[in-house]
């Protein structure tokens, strides 16, 4: 069995269209997104007195006027994971002078693209004989989970082992606590419980993959930039400081149930390949932004890891 | 498409995710281009062989000319750090932008001449940093020991054993400990800098006739003919009319260092907005670090005048640290100038060493170099083999040369030059080849219609044309007149495509398509 695993693609429709063909561009009998779909950030198109539309726009301030040039932007603002939102003057200085109503539009236009994507994909896949598993990631609010529970030719794994030809996959959106208080997060000890808990369906001899979001900790998969607590990246002469961002939990059961092989994402800067024990454990990393979906290639046979292939397609 | 706004910035709303980190600070990604231009470096090649060996030079304009074949090579590095903010570089550029193969070519031709660059700066080390410190303050003090070991720092073996001590203690500290290096990284910095610092102060208040004074008390060597002639002796390029031509050649020395303005593109791809730090901190670091030397440039010409500086230098073979030390009548003074300048005679090294390791680890994820090379520490987290592979190839670099007069400081700088020409190829077809990233980029700016990192990828071809007669033809290049290295250069370029294609056989093998690791996926 050929599996493309990615991850992290955080709001990036050309990454995913791009994962939807991976299937057929690599020969893969599997296609896995293990987390991180929706987007960072809500773009605001206002519209003026005179009739244009003004954004800032990867660093830029753009002010454009016909309904062709609002859309080439409004795309390349999806191209980088960011939501594009039109509104009128009125209505932006309310989302900027209320958070509340800011975090209810952000949420409702994430799950308005997300419900789009969905679309894609049951368009993308029909007739196509490939699974397609996609869960959420730490980053995810809850409310996408049923707009992908509706899709028909997408499986949500998240939670649960579902079995796939003769393994059977375990997975997890959960992450350890970070500086940002995402959504799906839990302190160590809850987390291992969490997964303890869904272990209790695997199959004693059947193969199993762990398709977990968060890396295990100190793993080499893990390492991510130290961060202040303000959030600045802390450096030395120039250089980030790198340290172990994983997850203890996911370490401990990853090195009790030894599966066959560990899908992680999570650590967008940490693509490396590690063996735990006899497990191996992939993050591909991410490039999300720049509409680069960083996968990795892994080839099974019965209860062996044949080969992995970074790719970045 | 769009136009400036007028009015003000639309904001653009950011909800609680992982990842939003504010971006690395400007003067981190300074120090860092800073530290692999090298100051201190610069300033020792300068005033020890642009003064000496190149009649009718005229320094300042060199400077300035040098500068401006720089700017363009890092501009087109910056460019694509904010178009494709990645760790890696030229590696991420030209197989993403032109085809795998050659982004092999590209960075191979880096790691390898990174490999042989590890011995020039430990030697260096031991040339320009332990020695002047032990030969000056032991004959000050008296002090025969010192004396005798500060002469056989400048021993080829003496230079080999200090030069290869160098690279064992990086190597096991980047193993070991690598936040330990960078903690102190800033302060060797620092300390480098206040032994330059010294120097102007010292140059500043210094009249020529006191220096002139102390230097022959210090040393023994008298101005005037018997300078001349020991000069001569030396085969100082005697100063004539003004030559466009020798003040080109003499820039290869600065040349040398401020091309390495760029490096932060190896590393500043992981922080939010970085890439905008980048279009500025490259030009940057090559304004300040060329400033500083105009600087230094200009306080020598004050007190000892630079014609002299060269004789000195032809004569005595000291760096422009010992002569300033040499200068100066009190000893701690002397010491101290030349024991803080200690940690810059090697900056070189540990970027070096650091950049190859990272480029072998990435080699082994991709398939191309074997899988050993991105096994790390289990307990230091850290890249073992490469480290251990790279430390061993700059003690086998610093061997040849300190024992082959062919292989000289600027034997592989051409090398690179062929190496930031494919860069350039790269960026004229970028915008071209890559539409949708072009135009998602910070960097879609257009003239004429015609996309600008387009045209500063031709305008650096051009300069980086100019640069490549420079270093093949200047006779203190190590490359003029010498078929051996000449060939070493140009095997070197080309031996990242025998790997490529070497390593692409051996993984269809075993049934991997190498080639397919920067395939990108149709979209629709």
């Amino acid at each position: 069995m050929r599996i493309y695993y990615a991850g992290d693609i955080h709001g990036s429709e050309k990454c995913w269209r791009k994962f939807l063909n991976a299937a057929e561009f690599y020969d893969a009998d599997l296609l896995v997104l293990g987390g991180d779909l929706t987007g960072k950030a809500l773009v605001p198109f206002v519209r003026r007195g005179d009739g244009s539309w003004a954004a800032h726009v990867l660093g830029r301030d753009e002010v454009v006027r016909e309904e062709e040039a609002l859309a080439e932007l409004e795309k390349r603002v999806r191209f980088n994971g960011f939501y594009p939102y039109r509104c009128d003057e009125e209505e932006y200085a309310r989302l900027a002078a209320d958070p509340g109503h800011r975090e209810a539009i952000i949420r409702e236009v994430m799950r308005q693209e997300l419900a789009r994507w969905v679309e894609i994909a049951d368009a993308k896949l029909a007739g196509s004989d490939v699974r397609c598993l996609v869960m959420p990631g730490n980053d995810d609010e809850f409310d996408i989970d049923s707009i992908l529970d509706s899709a028909k030719r997408l499986e949500n794994p998240d939670g649960r082992v579902v079995r796939v030809g003769p393994y059977q996959f375990l997975s997890s959106a959960w992450a350890n606590p970070t500086p940002w208080d995402s959504p799906r997060e839990l302190p160590e000890d809850e987390l291992e419980a969490k997964l303890e808990g869904i272990a209790t369906a695997l199959e004693p001899d059947m193969p199993a993959i762990f398709n977990l979001h968060c890396p295990p900790y100190d793993s080499g998969l893990d390492l991510a930039p130290q961060l202040t607590e303000d959030l600045r990246v802390v450096t030395t002469g120039g250089e980030q400081v790198l340290v172990p961002a994983g997850s203890t939990a996911v370490r401990r059961v990853v090195e009790r149930h030894q599966p066959l092989l560990g899908l992680h994402g999570h650590i967008h800067e940490s693509r490396h390949a590690a063996t735990i024990g006899r497990t191996l454990c992939v993050n591909p990393g991410s490039a999300y932004s720049q509409g680069v979906v960083d996968g990795v290639l892994v080839e099974l046979n019965g209860d062996r890891v044949i080969r992995h292939q970074f790719v970045q397609g | 498409m769009g136009e400036v706004a007028s009015q003000p910035s639309v904001q653009t709303f950011e909800r609680k995710a992982t990842g939003l980190v504010r971006s690395a600070g400007t003067w981190d990604v300074l120090v860092y281009n800073m530290n692999f231009v090298s100051i201190g470096l610069m300033a020792v090649l300068v005033f020890l062989f642009s003064t000496a060996f190149y009649p009718g030079a005229n320094l300042y304009v060199m400077v300035l000319l040098t500068f401006a074949a720089v700017v363009p090579t890092s501009l087109v590095f910056a460019f694509f750090a904010a178009a494709m903010p990645r760790s890696g570089a030229d590696y991420v550029y030209v197989s993403r932008t032109l085809h795998p193969a050659l982004g092999m070519m590209s960075s191979w031709n880096n790691t390898a001449w990174w490999f042989m660059y590890g011995g020039v700066p430990s030697a260096f080390f031991a040339y320009y940093g332990v020695a002047p410190f032990f030969s000056v303050v032991g004959e000050r003090t008296s002090t025969h020991w010192m004396v005798r070991f500060g002469n056989w720092c400048n021993t080829p073996l003496g230079a080999f054993v200090v030069g290869t001590s160098l690279i064992v203690v990086l190597v096991v500290v980047f193993i070991v400990g690598l936040h330990f290096f960078f903690r102190i990284q800033n302060l060797l910095f620092v300390l480098g800098m206040i032994s330059v610092a010294l120097i102007v102060i010292t140059w500043l208040v210094q009249g020529s006739g006191s220096f002139a004074h102390n230097f022959t008390a210090h040393t023994g060597q008298a101005f005037g003919p018997a300078l001349d002639k020991a000069a001569s002796k030396a085969s100082y390029g005697e100063s004539g009319p003004f030559s466009l031509k020798w003040t080109f050649l003499a820039g290869t020395w600065v040349y040398i260092n401020l091309v390495f303005n760029q490096s932060s593109a190896y590393i500043g791809g992981e922080v939010r907005r970085a890439s905008r730090l980048q279009l500025w901190s490259m030009p940057a670091a090559a304004v300040v670090t060329t400033s500083i030397l105009l600087i230094l440039l200009a306080l020598a010409d004050k007190v000892v005048g630079l014609h002299t500086f060269g004789k000195i230098a032809a004569a005595t073979g000291l760096p422009f640290t010992a002569v300033a030390a040499q200068g100066v009548s009190s000893t701690v003074l002397a010491a101290f100038i030349l024991i803080l300048f200690v940690p810059f005679s090697y900056t070189w090294l540990p970027g070096q060493i650091l950049n190859a390791s990272r480029n072998f680890l990435a080699y082994s994820l991709d398939g191309l170099a074997p899988r050993k090379l991105s096994e790390v520490h289990p307990r230091f987290h850290t890249p073992i083999y490469s480290l251990v592979l790279v430390g061993a190839g700059s003690v086998g670099a610093l061997w040849l040369f300190t024992h082959w007069s062919a292989f000289a400081a600027l034997v592989g700088i051409f090398g690179f030059i062929l190496g930031f020409a494919i860069v350039s190829v790269a960026a004229i077809a970028f915008p071209y080849r890559l539409p949708d990233v072009f135009e998602s980029s910070p960097v879609r700016w257009r003239l004429g219609g015609i996309p600008v990192m387009s045209i500063l990828g031709a305008v650096n071809l051009v300069a980086l044309g100019f640069m490549a007669w420079a270093f093949w033809t200047d006779p203190s290049a190590g490359i003029e007149g010498k078929l051996s290295t000449k060939i070493l250069n140009f095997a070197i370029f080309g031996s990242g495509l025998v790997i490529y294609f070497a390593a692409k056989a051996i993984q269809r093998m075993r049934g991997v398509d190498v080639a397919q690791r920067f395939k990108e996926i149709p979209v629709e």
